[in-house]
């Protein structure tokens, strides 16, 4: 029963590392179930590269998958979520999101690569959460974000509070 | 019945796709004193009724009720003719309130491509720009409006160059126009970025749009956060016996201790629907929840941790998934409750402090400002049991004791 699911697979990183992955664990990236289904075992013989992810970001990614890997696959669309948003995030996942910045875009960018939308519904939220309520210096802190308006421009934008719809 | 039909199909909308839950609107109208012919539950309904102290000591009292139209907020006939102007796969000529339209034409849009000069690169920039925009959808426009600000590329790429995904998220709760659901049942493909310039010109101009954003804002708060609170624990609770504690309890302006209430005469205070008594344990937490509506506050019920890990529940907490920032679960770490200092108000308590293990006072949980507070509550070795009752949401009278063989 479960025997057939419990298969190992091997994922190369950007960086030439190999790292020994659960299949079930893997296969929370569409991507990776994907091509699984499409190419069959002789895929598991063989490494799978992951040319755009880095070992110390595979890892990461690979431990929330871990955590995750028996949660239920998101329903394609799902119609009754759509009417609400929130950036609500479980304690285990914010946990995970508490790392530098650098890492925290690189876990979006591999997601999102991935193809592993829950993963990358948290790191969105994350970076939400760490915008919400802040002013535009304040933004700017956070991210390192360099003021290149000159006085001027930045008088102007101040002034523009309105959205028009041919900007 | 306290609703209108119209404003009960809105509270349907609101939370939907889970049920009304009918017995909790009820026992929480059947909670708030009627005056002037709306229930006061210490919120201002948008300015139309006024409260005011009738007491400096008391709480707010409606003393004006304004009179005021409002237009059907469920047929808002301007709302058709917008959703047809920015449907993408409309029909030729169809009919809208009883008359015939042709579509209006529109152009497309014509994308600026600004060059900038001298710009500095950061994560943001430097992001593929769907991920950019997704992230954007779970900001309120206010925030996208400020990151906006931050650097000359964002300021170019926002708004003019955010894709459909991010418009539709301003029609999703709880941004700006999630009051119009119907966006969610129209069966048709829509330009979302036109809608939302369309509903923005519009709304101010129209009374339904206005009158529904009016009654959506009240469902959200307080109601919305009233009917997230669920009984916690059980309600039948109470002490197996009750014969060597002495007592000592406060109450609010309780109604039925002059008699039977009722509903009619019901005009100031609170009622009790229930009580709960139990013994308390060598405890590891305390948690006391609390919600606030208009300026006030009210206790919604308490929760003991004892130092074995098991939970007893007295009153209502916030159930769900949902997280109302206006409903604050305050954890008290402590082994023991030497008293509480209480905030009291006609309609029930309001906020408390807890006399914790060598004597030391909690933080205030809730608005204790103006309010009468009483230390009746407060001189004990060590509280042993403790009685609460509830109305439909919150704690109306609170009774603690010791043991007689601990108080000499």
């Amino acid at each position: 029963m479960a025997a057939e699911k419990s298969s190992i697979i091997t994922l190369q990183s950007n960086d030439g590392v190999s790292i020994d992955v659960d299949r079930q664990v893997a296969e929370r990236s569409m991507l990776i179930k994907n091509m699984m289904e499409d190419l069959g075992d002789e895929a598991i013989s063989t490494a799978v590269p992951i040319p755009n992810v880095n070992e110390s970001v595979l890892k990461k990614v690979i431990e929330w998958c871990e955590h995750h890997k028996n949660d239920p696959q998101p329903a394609q669309d799902d119609d009754s979520d759509s009417r609400k948003k929130t950036t609500d995030i479980e304690e285990w996942d914010q946990k995970f999101m508490q790392v530098d910045q650098e890492m925290l875009f690189e876990i979006i960018l591999a997601s999102n690569y991935l193809d592993i939308k829950p993963l990358l519904d948290v790191g969105c939220k994350t970076v939400a959460n760490m915008i919400k309520g802040k002013s535009p210096e304040e933004i700017r802190k956070t991210f390192n974000i360099t003021n290149d308006f000159t006085p001027e421009e930045e008088e102007q934008i101040r002034r523009e509070n309105e959205w028009a719809e041919d900007r | 019945f306290p609703l209108h039909a119209q404003c009960y199909t809105l509270l349907e909308e609101f939370f939907y796709p889970t049920p009304v839950s009918v017995a909790r609107l009820e026992e929480l109208c059947r909670s708030c004193p009627e005056q002037l012919g709306s229930l006061n539950w210490g919120h201002d309904y948008g300015e139309i009724v006024q409260l005011q102290h009738n007491n400096p000591w008391d709480e707010l009292d409606i003393a004006t009720h304004q009179e005021c139209e409002l237009e059907d907020p469920l047929e808002i006939p301007e709302l058709a003719k917008i959703l047809y102007a920015v449907q993408l796969d409309r029909p030729m000529k169809t009919q809208i309130n009883g008359k015939w339209m042709l579509p209006k034409r529109i152009l497309p849009k014509r994308i600026l491509l600004k060059r900038i000069y001298e710009t500095v690169a950061n994560y943001f920039t430097k992001f593929p720009r769907e991920i950019l925009g997704y992230i954007m959808t779970y900001l309120p426009t206010d925030d996208v409006k400020a990151l906006s600000r931050t650097c000359k590329e964002l300021n170019v790429h926002i708004p003019s160059e955010l894709g459909p995904s991010f418009w539709f998220s301003r029609f999703q709760s709880p941004f700006e126009f999630d009051f119009i659901f119907e966006v969610h049942k129209f069966q048709g493909k829509l330009d979302w970025k036109s809608l939302y310039f369309e509903v923005a010109k519009t709304r101010s101009k129209s009374p339904g749009l206005e009158s529904r954003k009016y009654i959506w804002n009240i469902i959200r708060s307080p109601l919305s956060d009233l009917l997230s609170l669920r009984m916690n624990g059980d309600r039948e609770l109470q002490l197996p016996k009750k014969g060597k504690l002495r007592w000592k309890e406060v109450y609010g302006d309780l109604r039925q201790r002059e008699g039977r209430c009722r509903p009619r005469d019901f005009r100031r205070g609170c009622k009790r629907f229930h009580s709960q008594s139990t013994f308390i344990p060598t405890l590891r937490q305390v948690i006391v929840s609390a919600i606030f509506i208009g300026n006030a506050s009210y206790i919604t019920g308490l929760s003991f941790i004892s130092d074995k890990g098991l939970e007893i529940g007295l009153g209502y907490r916030a159930g769900g998934d949902k997280l109302s920032q206006n409903i604050t679960d305050q954890v008290i770490n402590t082994s023991s409750i030497k008293g509480f200092i209480v905030a009291l108000g006609s309609k029930g308590i309001q906020a408390l402090q807890l006399i914790i293990d060598h004597g030391e006072l909690s933080p205030w949980v809730g608005h204790s400002d103006g309010l009468l507070k009483t230390r009746r509550l407060a001189n004990f070795k060590h509280i042993a049991a403790l009685k609460a009752q509830f109305d439909g949401f919150k704690l109306v009278s609170l009774a603690v004791a010791e043991n007689r063989s601990s108080s000499t």
